[in-house]
């Protein structure tokens, strides 16, 4: 029988970069934390260095030439996760720079050598590497991939897990040895669309196991780095999903009746109006029928503050109430420079606490101006993998989206997403006896037959209030129905 | 000055005032400043430290002028760096090198905690001298 050996994975203490590893970084790995200046590259060493340090499980973090120890602490005390009372118990801080400085790249390998034997840590973190690169350009200085390997064998025979950090551009992936050596690489980078900056973190390497592939984006507060896996792990446990297509109610009459009983739950549906036509009316009330009847409701809002969108419905105080009464939960996401990733991750989250299985999404214009200019290329996309991962979670999603109105003509803003759903519940307005009114219809309910008419339907202090079919019309859809002939209804 | 952090560093001179001469205060004070080099050197190396030293050397330098002729030459010989601060000190009657020395060990931990803060600058002290500088958990259990 063989044994395999069994690496163990260290859980880095960085929300999402865990999963981006596929479940952590491996013991007594050597890997490189590499990216532009800026990206975020020694934050996110402190911060695993903190989360991962303890008295059993120490750290040495060794600074060389690049920025000064007394600047870096300065700075990275800023960071929640900056725990002092780890110095110097569980971390101690070793500066080398003279040593590279005054003696070179020998003279640093012996002194790395002789404090890991002294103080056996079980983590390194040496920054920046970049500084011995450079020197090993030197002539005369030790070669440079003989340096890295004796670093890395002597590292690893002490049984401690690595990290270099450095500055490098990508065009030296290929012609450095420490890529080479590295068992794992972490690549920050930082990208630039109009006046938006996103970070985004790649594991361009990791031995021994899987991690997700991909840009993921990440984000640096005051809590440290925070990584957006771009596929999220769905744990269902925390989320009671009704049977797949069992009904889901709308608590419209007339409404549900059309859709054959209601939402097929797990369906990704989208309600499409002008300005004005109700969709998030139609929205709030699917989501107050639901917790009517014990489900859990979440809706995300993009270019509201929740007390100004709950203004803006029928039952604001209800719908207050079930807030404050934890039924439902309002995920406000404001901000210019957001990621799907961060969407779908503050969603999800939402779900899992809540235990939701109704979501709304309103609106997607106000959730595409939300996101960086970078992440907009690939809206459709990402829309398409953020409501995959929602209706696995085992929710029923209903988006709200503009219809841009010219009679004769409809776009849907954003265009080309009807494809993305499940089913279509259109809102138009159209002109009768001189008179603007409101009409809707099921336009799509994939798997399922449906009432294919045109409805008449008000707005009442209540909401949404169904009428009449207009089965005596003719071209409603385009603003101007006329009375069909009583020889064409009977033919 | 915080009083409770000069009284810390009058400890590390041993002696109550009077009880010694100029000579063995400033052994006393060299030893001091040996073992926070040599502890903070690893922090920010040992040009950093002397960097921070002899900026205090001119700040206390406002009230003891003969503190600044302490000040480190450059490029000196690391082995002989605490020389000149023995021989100021040895050049002063013993209250006053005993003060003059308080001041500048506490502009030299006042500057360290501007730079990295009190709570690290504390922590690392108490590694230094663990019975003269104690920490706010210790104090409090």
């Amino acid at each position: 029988m063989t044994k395999r050996v069994e690496i163990k994975k260290l859980l880095t203490g960085v929300p999402g970069l865990d999963a981006v590893l596929g479940g952590g970084i491996p013991e007594l790995s050597f890997n490189l934390i590499a990216g532009g200046p800026g990206c975020g590259k020694t934050t996110l060493a402190h911060q695993i260095m903190f989360a991962t340090a303890t008295v059993e499980r120490p750290a040495l973090y060794i600074t060389i030439v690049g920025e000064p120890p007394l600047k870096m602490l300065r700075y990275q005390q800023q960071y929640s996760f900056f725990d002092t009372s780890k110095v110097p118990t569980c971390i101690q801080f070793l500066h080398l720079g003279g040593e590279l400085l005054e003696h070179g790249l020998a003279a640093v390998l012996e002194s790395i050598v002789k404090e890991v034997e002294a103080t056996d840590p079980k983590l390194v973190f040496v920054d920046s590497f970049r500084s011995l690169v450079r020197k090993s350009a030197e002539p005369g200085q030790m070669d440079l991939q003989g340096f890295v390997q004796q670093l890395s064998l002597h590292l690893t025979g002490w049984e401690a897990t690595t990290f270099l950090i450095g500055e490098y551009a990508e065009r030296e992936a290929d012609c450095n040895p420490v890529f080479t050596i590295a068992d794992g690489i972490l690549w920050l980078s930082q990208v630039t669309s109009r006046n938006s900056i996103v970070r985004k973190l790649q594991v361009v390497k990791l031995r021994g196991q899987g991690g997700k592939p991909g840009l993921h984006p990440m984000k640096i507060s005051d809590a440290g780095v925070r990584v957006f896996p771009r596929l999220p792990d769905l744990e269902r446990s925390a989320v009671v999903s009704p049977a797949p297509h069992r009904r889901q109610q709308t608590g419209i009459a007339g409404l549900d009746d059309m859709l054959g009983g209601g939402i097929p739950s797990q369906y990704a549906m989208l309600i499409v109006g002008p300005s004005g036509s109700g969709k998030t009316i139609l929205a709030t009330q699917f989501i107050r029928e639901g917790i009517l009847q014990g489900e859990r409701g979440v809706i995300a809002v993009f270019d509201k503050r929740s007390d100004e969108y709950l203004t803006t419905v029928p039952g604001t105080d209800e719908l207050g109430q079930l807030v404050a009464d934890g039924m439902l939960k309002l995920v406000c996401l404001r901000s210019l420079d957001l990621s799907v990733d961060e969407a779908l991750e503050e969603l999800a989250g939402a779900v899992r606490e809540l235990g939701a299985t109704r979501v709304v999404i309103d609106s997607l214009m106000g959730f595409e101006l939300a996101l960086a200019p970078s992440f907009r290329d690939d809206f459709r996309e990402s829309l398409c993998r953020m409501v995959g991962v929602l209706v696995d979670l085992g929710v029923t999603v209903l988006m709200t989206a503009e219809l841009v109105e010219s009679y004769g003509e409809s776009r849907l803003f954003p265009h080309g997403i009807s494809f993305l759903t499940d089913g279509i519940i259109l809102q138009r307005y159209v002109e009768l006896k001189g008179e603007l009114r409101r009409v809707l219809a099921v336009a799509k309910l994939r798997g399922f037959d449906h009432d294919k008419m045109l409805r008449l339907y008000d707005i009442g202090p209540d909401g949404i209030v169904m009428g009449e079919p207009l089965g005596e019309h003719a071209g409603i859809l385009i603003g101007g129905p006329g009375w069909i002939s009583r020889d064409d209804h009977e033919a | 000055m915080k009083p409770e952090l000069a009284d810390a560093v009058g400890k590390l001179l041993a002696a109550e005032p009077g009880e010694s001469s100029s000579n063995e205060l400033a052994e006393r004070a060299t030893r001091a400043c040996e073992q926070l080099a040599r502890h903070f050197s690893r922090l920010v190396g040992n040009n950093g430290i002397r960097t921070l030293f002899d900026r205090c050397l001119i700040k206390a330098g406002a009230q003891f002028p003969w503190l600044a002729q302490a000040k480190s030459v450059p490029g000196g010989a690391s082995d002989d760096a605490w020389s000149a601060l023995r021989t100021a000190l040895e050049h002063q009657d013993p209250d006053t090198a005993r003060e003059a020395f308080v001041h500048l060990l506490v502009t030299f931990i006042g500057l360290l905690e501007r730079l990295i803060g009190e709570g690290l600058v504390e922590r690392l002290l108490h590694e230094v001298w663990p019975a003269v500088f104690l920490t706010q958990e210790r104090e409090t259990t």
